[in-house]
């Protein structure tokens, strides 16, 4: 019990650091690479709906001191902390989930791991480019399709990489 | 009062997530709009800070970087003393005299910590803060050779966070050097080696290849400071001004040691032109 919430920790200092100090570098003119809402994608289905609000508010406060955002992550992160149960319900497998259940690729199979992550972060980055050009115009689209493709292959690939284990 | 905050952080999610929106899209307006930024919620945020400083220092040659800060501290000092930087306090008497210069701008020599190009809104962080002179609203150049990079919008102890010239609210007061037109340089978001140059009336003859300098109207940037160079300009339909493209100077991806301009004659200039706005 204990030992889920050390791990929690432990993956938000994690991808707090590889967002503020190498992705962000990393994106080219106008395409910003994102990880973080992999936080608030695979935190445990048995924690209370305010609670993954909350920590979606100090996470998106965390990437915000390092951008100088100034409230648009955490008003991004915010909003999807709150949308998550509505995501998980529309794709939900047709036996359920498990209350204990961990959220991850060998537990819930790829094709389903792939359209939860894809649905979350096409809105996440789709309100955090309307957010931050209050407009929507072709190149704003392009920024955020070119933007999604590269941070869900990222996501994917830090999947396999790091967090493969039941 | 315990057991009422569990309680809603148990059952009420909306509650939760009302609260905290409204929380974060009033920081993001209430910060977007004003000039000066509180500094704990910005990178100059003194853990912060110290990670980008940290950072930076592993990514810099390690021995380079001390050379680097003296030979920078040495050129701040020079160039405090080259005749731009000095008021000219001669009254048309034929000669300059030795003791009609008097100092007006101070250069503070600093180290880019944290830098991005690639969002609408860019910002810079400096390893110098209110400790070594460092004032919000000072302007920012490139050290070495020409160029502006931005204004300081927060402060803290041992950093400050500058609004780079890649910002929504960016202007910055520019003329033609060739001829001494003035207009307003701003960046419209997309291309970070583009700016753009507005308000100069259609009437007026320029021409590709023109260099854009600073102005020296705002107190932010000394006169003659070059900028970029006229790349391209058209007209628009139905309005009176030439809507002019300026290729800058620097690069403002790969800057790393810049100079933080302190106009000491600023609280006169101000005052005496608070004098014209009040009447």
């Amino acid at each position: 019990m204990n030992n889920k919430y050390i791990y929690i920790l432990f993956h938000f200092i994690i991808l707090i650091l590889i967002q503020g100090l190498v992705l962000q570098y990393v994106g080219y003119e106008n395409i910003n690479l994102f990880i973080y809402p992999l936080f608030i994608l695979l935190l445990p289905f048995d924690l209370p709906h305010g609670i993954i609000v909350l920590l979606g508010f100090i996470t998106g406060i965390s990437i915000d001191i390092f951008y100088d955002g100034y409230g648009i992550h955490s008003s991004t992160t915010v909003l999807m902390a709150f949308a998550r149960p509505l995501i998980l319900s529309i794709i939900e497998p047709r036996n359920g989930y498990e209350g204990n259940q961990k959220i991850s690729i060998p537990a819930l199979g790829l094709r389903w791991f792939s359209s939860y992550l894809a649905i979350f972060l096409f809105f996440h980055i789709f309100f955090y480019f309307t957010l931050e050009d209050l407009s929507l115009s072709w190149f704003s689209l392009a920024r955020i399709l070119v933007s999604f493709i590269f941070s869900f292959f990222i996501i994917l690939l830090y999947q396999y990489l790091f967090n493969s284990r039941k | 009062m315990n057991k009422i905050g569990l309680f809603f952080l148990r059952y009420n999610g909306l509650m939760v997530f009302i609260l905290l929106e409204t929380i974060s899209i009033y920081i993001y307006f209430s910060q977007n709009q004003t000039q000066e930024k509180t500094a704990f919620l910005s990178s100059a945020n003194r853990m912060v800070g110290n990670l980008y400083d940290y950072r930076s220092k592993w990514t810099r040659y390690w021995n380079l970087a001390a050379v680097n800060d003296s030979l920078a501290r040495e050129n701040a000092r020079l160039k405090s003393k080259l005749p731009n930087a000095m008021y000219d306090n001669s009254v048309k008497k034929g000669i300059l005299q030795q003791d009609s210069l008097f100092q007006r701008y101070q250069f503070t020599e600093a180290s880019v910590i944290n830098n991005s190009v690639a969002k609408r809104n860019n910002y810079l962080t400096l390893n110098k803060g209110s400790k070594h002179g460092i004032k919000p609203k000072s302007g920012v150049i490139n050290a070495y050779k020409d160029g502006i990079v931005g204004v300081v919008v927060s402060v803290n102890e041992h950093f400050s966070t500058v609004m780079s010239l890649l910002h929504e609210n960016s202007r910055v007061s520019a003329k033609i050097q060739r001829n001494g037109y003035f207009g307003i340089l701003s960046w419209n978001g997309k291309d970070p080696r583009l700016a753009q140059l507005e308000s100069i009336p259609r009437h007026f003859k320029i021409k590709k290849g023109d260099c854009i300098i600073t102005s020296g109207f705002s107190s932010m940037f000394p006169e003659g400071n070059v900028i970029g160079y006229i790349e391209s300009y058209r007209f628009d339909a139905g309005s009176n001004f030439y809507s002019i493209q300026v290729r800058l100077i620097i690069d403002l991806f790969n800057i790393q040691n810049v100079y933080v301009v302190d106009d000491l004659m600023k609280w006169e200039k101000e005052k005496i032109e608070q004098i014209q706005n009040n009447e």
